[in-house]
């Protein structure tokens, strides 16, 4: 569609006289060149403007205002340029002000002297006795790896690594140390677990719905491989577990913080980078909004992995999307699409690319 | 570059921790004069856990201002940094304002008789609370100190800034004197054959008029404007976007979305990397063609201020600023409060950690 | 989604490149040159202007690229190029004079910060300035002979007059490269002083006691491989008021010089001036020709130049305004045949729709209620009830006026004959319509300001704030062209935006000036003066009130630092009168004599009438004491002020 047409058709939506028409779309063309075009889950050729006027069209007219109002206001779309400059700090300005901390401490010298750490064998070996694990996709771990500049032999794309790669990635290990002539054993020291997202934490780790006291999770699934690479000796005794996240609410920190702590995990630091604050919850500051979520929710997106979700999994209430895709944390507006065939064919303003589709082989 | 690694310290919590170590030497407290319900906070906190002798140069502002309220401010603010300074045994020096003509040079002449006075040959720690100082003087000044630090002095060279953004958005700027560079960061002379010039501005909620200003003033070829991003309200960046939207599309200069730059909004040494990345990219791309100008200004908090002179003291750039000609506080603010908000984040810029 | 340009929306006199001069020239308001005077090579030329005033663009025009580009092209810039060879800038198709400007922002007031003797301050300061007028006109020249610079600076030589060559060689020699050499030395010398934040060393720094660049290149030829360039030097010093006050005297001496043989003008703010030659006429005299802008863009209208008859300056900018929009209508909403201007120029019926039938019977009944059945107006009432739409909207208001003014006549005059139609036009006329139109918006919001004629005269003669209203119109023409519609602008929406650009305008006061809120101040009181006066239904100064006076004994004695020292308020007064005259949002005129006295009137800047519903002629005002306007300075005032509507209930209803 060309965008001339959306935009004509926006107006026809929209109760706006020509001026506020005027202003309303110079608004959404500056964010839409900048962020929402770029949307990875919009079929070729769609553009932003095309989609929220297919969207706006399934509301009546004051829910339209609200539903508008919301994409003015509060959406928070976090672009690849966002997420890239996320990934290149995480670095230089979380994990490795961690390692000069724990080297600092190693050696006894004092934490400030970072110039004196950091050209410290004790330092150098620790930094490279470090091994990231991606938790997902969404870790981008060739681009972690180009920002921190460290060897691609610190970085498996899987965190439940098998065994013939960490036999590998051990094997590369002890050859660095002893070309290099740093310290310490060929075992990793420091591990790092990435993600780009976490909006419940429950992803990470949750209590099991049928064993109660139990937990579940990619953490405790790392928990255990962790063991076994202990066992191998792939990693080093007294080795030190971080989690990263790109974007994180604030109830997830707090979740995967308080779990860790029931499964006697405490010591496993989690470091976020965006942290999205209580404060853009869409239930807490923008309730009619909310109530709009409520009314066009189809029960139709619902499936097993995931009960009835209006303001989006464990009712997190984000009004967040990610430039490769929308979280389900988010409110249900953004991203479910459903079909008219067997549900109330509702349209997505940013719909959803779902990994479990029912509908998928 | 200089400050790959650093040391960065956020928290009034934090700032205190760090100080009940470093003052068992004695630290010399360089603050600003001035109406910024922030001036005597991290003098207090600093006093609290020293136990070396704290001695104080407090710079004198232009106290031209008919304002009660401001003047009120002012006054309490003295008081409390005279109490402080008393009860902790130390000394207090005021530095005058210097009778200038140009404000702009206001800054140059207070750095000049900083180091005039000889404090560097006494003192080897040196903390600016930048909080209470504007731009046009916390930058010479600081330069002059990073200057110095980079020949004769080898002290430790510490920032400290109350960063909150209720005081900013608290604060009144009225008048605009004339675009120029703030002192000591002119860049090089006019007259070299530049290959483009590129502004890169910080940009800053309300800042429209000074950006419009120094639009014309610059008449760059290439705008990168820099969002905050990390930022305690994620969509800060775009609320910037569309409120300078009329510069942004401004038909001289298309901006490009891979010509905005993200720089964390509480870390200034984020920005201070993304600028110098930038610059060095350009002068690379650029070789045949002769250099690229750069041109800085911020427009924003000050902790990102000091990301710009970071960048533009190790990269010999440009900062161009307006320059309010008065000050005021907004209608109805709670001054107690504001004096409460935000947190103190202490930058160490020169000195042990760097050796 | 699409991204149309605003051609509003960029200054383009700061420009320098080749593309942006092109640009420049073709949107650039010839007639603008009318306003120079008849002497402009021999004398020193002053020019005075607020802010956005053209001043910069006005010596744009004049460098030396922009007269080789309007000689080369005298087809596509025929106005520039015809007023060019009038004034004599352009002879047989070239360049006669070598245009050079030199801005005087660039820190020459630091150096009377350097803590040295003003003697000293005063010799960098001739350096430096030699420096950059060199520099400046090695450039030009390179420009005007196509030589590249600075890399062919060689081939440029200069063959001073006997009596200078001592000037020139003391500034490096004879040829461009050894000239520009050693300015751009004594740049860089002076650029690191200014700039060191660390105590100075005076070692081997050095100054010139005079400006020797003037002197030194008066009568020279200017000669490339040893052909004579047929052209005169103009030095052009832009923005005088960013000089410290020592040495814009210092400056201005030196450009009285009578043995200067080459031209020299200079442009200043009227934010250079002290307040008190801001609220005086500045300094008289000195051999220089002062030219300031607005006083003339207001009175030259109608003068003979070069025998061409001055056009209305409001007329200029409904051109510069078309050819800006030109472009952008053609390409955008295939507008060929329409111009900008006439966008705006909307039929006045359309003003009423579909109001008709709320609005006429009530002002028909309150008029047929004031005549209370008299036969006199029996005529006027007739003619007005022949009318329909707006026509007897506006009737029905203006016999309202007149009327009452009638009524109020001695007894004896009011014989019950019926007044004819002649009559009305004798009792009434242009201003009570003016009159009526602005209070048919006062009761019934209709739009009055709107059309291209009032949005001109809203730009207060200055540019820039009219390039800025205009571009708020483009954007609501813009968005009706996405709407595939024609870009009419009604009548209402000019009125909207007009409100909108007057209320920003008012609000930047306090972001923009200095002691910002004593000028709003000051203007909230004359404000509140002119609108009582100028809703008093027998609208006794029709079409109304937008300004105040003093008198000139009155003004002398606010000049004067004893008096202001007794009155409370004076000071304050005294700062936001030179802070809003400087800034354009106050025009003073002196010396109008008005009721056996003299008066400066004080007139508020027509976009600013808008915001406080006033008439944008420039007619009525209302003298007040100086005791009076220092009693309203000295009033408290506290928080902000942008948010105060004037009086408070005008508008309730």
């Amino acid at each position: 569609m060309r965008s001339e047409l959306a935009e004509r058709l926006l107006h026809a939506l929209m109760d706006w006289d020509v001026p506020r028409f005027g202003a309303e779309v110079a608004r959404l063309q500056m964010l839409a060149s900048l962020k929402y075009d770029e949307y990875g889950g919009y079929r070729p050729g769609v553009k932003f403007a095309e989609n929220l006027a297919r969207w706006l069209e399934q509301f009546d007219s004051a829910e339209r205002e609200v539903a508008y109002a919301f994409v003015r206001e509060r959406l928070v779309f976090v672009s690849d340029a966002e997420m890239s400059h996320l990934i290149d700090i995480a670095y230089p300005d979380e994990l490795e002000p961690r390692l000069l901390t724990r080297s600092a401490s190693d050696s006894g010298v004092a934490r400030h002297r970072v110039a004196a750490i950091a050209d410290s064998v004790d330092f150098r070996s620790l930094r490279r006795r470090t091994l990231f694990l991606g938790l997902s996709d969404g870790a981008q771990l060739d681009r972690l790896r180009r920002a921190s500049q460290l060897s691609h032999e610190q970085f498996s794309q899987d965190y439940l690594i098998d065994a013939e790669q960490a036999a590998r990635l051990q094997a590369e290990l002890a050859a660095v140390l002893t070309d290099q002539k740093l310290p310490g054993e060929s075992a990793f020291r420091q591990i790092f677990l990435v993600d780009d997202f976490s909006g419940s934490g429950r992803t990470l780790i949750r209590e099991d719905d049928d064993n109660i006291g139990e937990y579940k999770g990619k953490l405790t699934r790392f928990r255990d491989r962790l063991a076994d690479l202990q066992a191998t000796g792939v990693v080093a005794n007294d080795h030190e577990v971080g989690i990263l996240l790109y974007v994180a609410s604030q109830q997830a920190v707090e979740h995967v913080v308080d779990s860790l702590a029931r499964v006697g995990l405490g010591g496993w630091t989690v470091d976020v980078v965006q942290l999205l604050g209580r404060h853009i919850k869409v239930d807490q500051t923008d309730p009619p909004t909310a109530d709009l979520c409520h009314a066009y929710y189809d029960p139709s997106s619902a499936d097993k992995h995931k009960a009835d979700t209006p303001i989006g999994y464990s009712d997190c209430a984000l009004p967040l999307v990610l430039s490769h895709n929308t979280p389900n944390n988010s409110i249900c507006l953004l991203w479910a699409e459903s079909s008219e065939d067997d549900g109330l064919g509702r349209k997505a303003l940013f719909p959803r690319y779902e990994r479990h589709h029912k509908d998928r082989p | 570059m200089r400050w790959a690694r650093y040391i960065r310290t956020a928290g009034d919590d934090q700032f205190g921790e760090q100080w009940e170590v470093l003052a068992r030497d004695p630290v010399l407290v360089v603050t600003g004069g001035g109406f910024d319900p922030r001036v005597p906070r991290a003098l207090r906190r600093l006093l609290e856990v020293a136990k070396a002798q704290v001695d104080v140069v407090r710079i004198e502002l232009t106290g031209a201002t008919e304002d009660p309220e401001i003047a009120a401010i002012t006054q309490a603010n003295r008081t409390a940094v005279d109490a402080l300074i008393a009860d902790a045994g130390g000394t207090l020096i005021d530095q005058p304002f210097p009778s200038v003509q140009s404000l702009r040079s206001a800054g140059v002449n207070i750095s000049r008789a900083f180091h005039e006075a000889g404090y560097l040959d006494r003192h080897k720690q040196i903390l600016v609370d930048v909080s209470g100082l504007p731009r046009s003087v916390y930058f010479p000044l600081v330069l002059g100190l990073l200057r110095a630090s980079a020949t004769t002095w080898d002290g430790d060279l510490h920032v400290v800034a109350c960063d909150s953004h209720e005081v900013d958005s608290a604060l009144i700027e009225e008048g605009a004197e004339a675009p120029g560079p703030l002192g000591g960061f002119a860049g090089p002379t006019s007259d070299s054959a530049w290959a483009t010039t590129i502004w890169i501005p910080v940009l800053g909620e309300g800042m429209s008029e000074q950006l419009a200003a120094l639009l014309d003033a610059i008449g760059p070829e290439e705008v990168v404007p820099v969002l905050p991003f990390p930022s305690a309200d994620p969509r800060r960046g775009d609320n910037l976007v569309l409120e300078h939207r009329e510069l942004l599309t401004d038909d001289r200069f298309a901006v490009e979305s891979r010509n905005y730059i993200y720089a964390s909004e509480a870390n200034p040494f984020d920005l201070y990397r993304a600028i110098t990345d930038l610059h060095d990219r350009y002068q690379s791309a650029l070789r045949i063609l002769g250099a690229a100008k750069f041109v800085l200004s911020t427009h924003s908090s000050k902790l990102l201020s000091i990301g710009v002179l970071l960048a533009a003291y190790e990269n010999g750039l440009e900062v161009m600023h307006v320059s309010p000609s008065r000050y005021g506080l907004r209608a109805g603010v709670d001054v107690a409060s504001l004096a409460n908000a935000g947190q103190l984040v202490d930058l160490w810029l020169a000195g042990e950690p760097y050796r | 989604m699409r991204s149309f340009r605003n051609p509003f929306r960029s200054r383009t006199s700061e420009q320098q490149q080749q593309q942006g001069l092109q640009r420049f020239l073709r949107t650039y308001g010839a007639d603008v040159l009318d306003l120079l005077p008849e002497e402009l090579w021999d004398r020193p030329v002053i020019v005075r202007s607020a802010p956005g005033g053209g001043k910069t663009s006005l010596l744009r025009a004049f460098t030396v690229d922009a007269l080789q580009a309007i000689a080369a092209r005298p087809d596509e810039f025929d106005d520039l190029h015809r007023r060019m060879s009038d004034v004599g800038a352009i002879e047989s198709g070239l360049p006669r004079v070598l245009g050079v400007r030199v801005a005087l922002s660039q820190g020459y007031r630091d150096l009377m910060d350097l803590g040295v003797e003003p003697e000293v301050s005063r010799k960098l300061f001739f350096r430096l300035l030699d420096a950059h007028i060199v520099r400046a006109v090695c450039e030009a020249a390179s420009l005007l002979t196509g030589l590249k610079f600075p890399d062919d600076l060689a081939a440029l030589e200069f063959a001073p007059a006997a009596a200078t060559a001592e000037l020139l060689e003391r500034l490096g020699g004879f040829d461009g490269e050894v000239l520009f050499n050693q300015a751009r030395r004594a740049d860089s010398e002076i650029h690191d002083l200014l700039d060191s934040v660390l105590p100075i060393s005076w070692e081997g720094v050095s100054g010139h006691a005079a400006l020797l660049s003037l002197r030194a290149f008066s009568g020279v030829e200017i000669r490339v491989d040893g052909r004579e360039q047929r052209v005169l030097p103009l030095i052009m010093f832009d923005d005088g008021q960013d000089l410290a006050v020592d040495q814009r005297t210092a400056l201005l001496e030196a450009l009285a010089d009578r043995k200067l043989d080459l031209s020299r003008w200079y442009t200043e703010r009227y934010s250079a001036l002290t307040p008190e030659e801001v609220i005086g006429d500045g300094e008289p005299g000195r051999g220089h020709v002062v030219v300031p802008l607005e006083f003339r863009a207001r009175t030259m209208a109608g003068q003979i130049r070069n025998g061409r008859k001055v056009r209305p300056y409001e007329s200029m900018l409904i051109d510069v305004a078309n050819r800006r929009a030109s472009k952008p209508l053609a390409d955008y909403g295939d507008e060929t045949e329409t111009n900008f201007s006439e966008f705006l120029d909307v039929d006045e019926h359309d003003q009423l729709d579909q109001r008709s039938s709320e609005i006429i019977p009530v002002l028909r009944q309150r008029v047929i209620a004031i005549a209370s059945g008299r036969n006199r107006y029996q005529g006027w009432l007739d003619d007005a009830e022949e009318l329909y739409g707006y026509d007897a909207a506006l009737r029905w208001r203006e016999l309202e006026i007149v009327i009452i003014r009638d009524r109020d006549r001695g007894q004896l005059e009011l014989i019950d004959l019926p007044l004819t139609n002649e009559d009305l036009k004798a009792q009434s006329a242009s201003n009570i319509r003016e009159a009526a139109a602005l209070f048919l918006r006062h009761d019934y919001r209709l739009p009055y300001y709107f059309g291209s004629q009032r949005i001109s005269k809203l730009a207060s003669q200055n540019v820039e704030q009219f390039l800025v209203l205009s571009g708020s119109m483009f954007e609501d023409m813009l968005a009706l062209i996405t709407l595939r519609r024609r870009p009419w602008l009604d009548a209402t929406s000019q009125d909207r935006i007009v409100r909108a650009t007057s209320e920003a305008m008012w609000r930047a006061i306090p972001q923009r000036r200095s002691y910002g809120r004593d000028i709003q101040h000051l203007l909230l009181r004359i404000a509140g003066l002119a609108q009582r006066d100028t809703y008093r239904p027998k609208a006794p100064y029709a079409p109304g009130v937008t300004g105040t006076a003093l008198s000139m004994r009155d003004r002398a004695r606010l000049l004067d630092p004893a008096v202001r020292e007794r009155i409370p308020g004076a000071d304050a007064l005294f700062r936001a009168l030179a802070g809003a005259i400087g800034h354009n949002l106050l025009s003073a005129e002196l010396d109008r004599s008005v009721k056996n006295n003299r008066w400066m009137v004080l007139y508020l800047n027509r976009m600013l009438c808008a915001r406080f519903n006033l008439p944008i002629g420039y007619g009525g005002f209302r003298e007040r004491p100086l005791e009076d306007m220092c009693a309203w300075m000295a009033e408290p005032i506290s928080g902000d002020l942008s948010g105060i509507e004037l009086p408070p209930s005008l508008f309730d209803s």
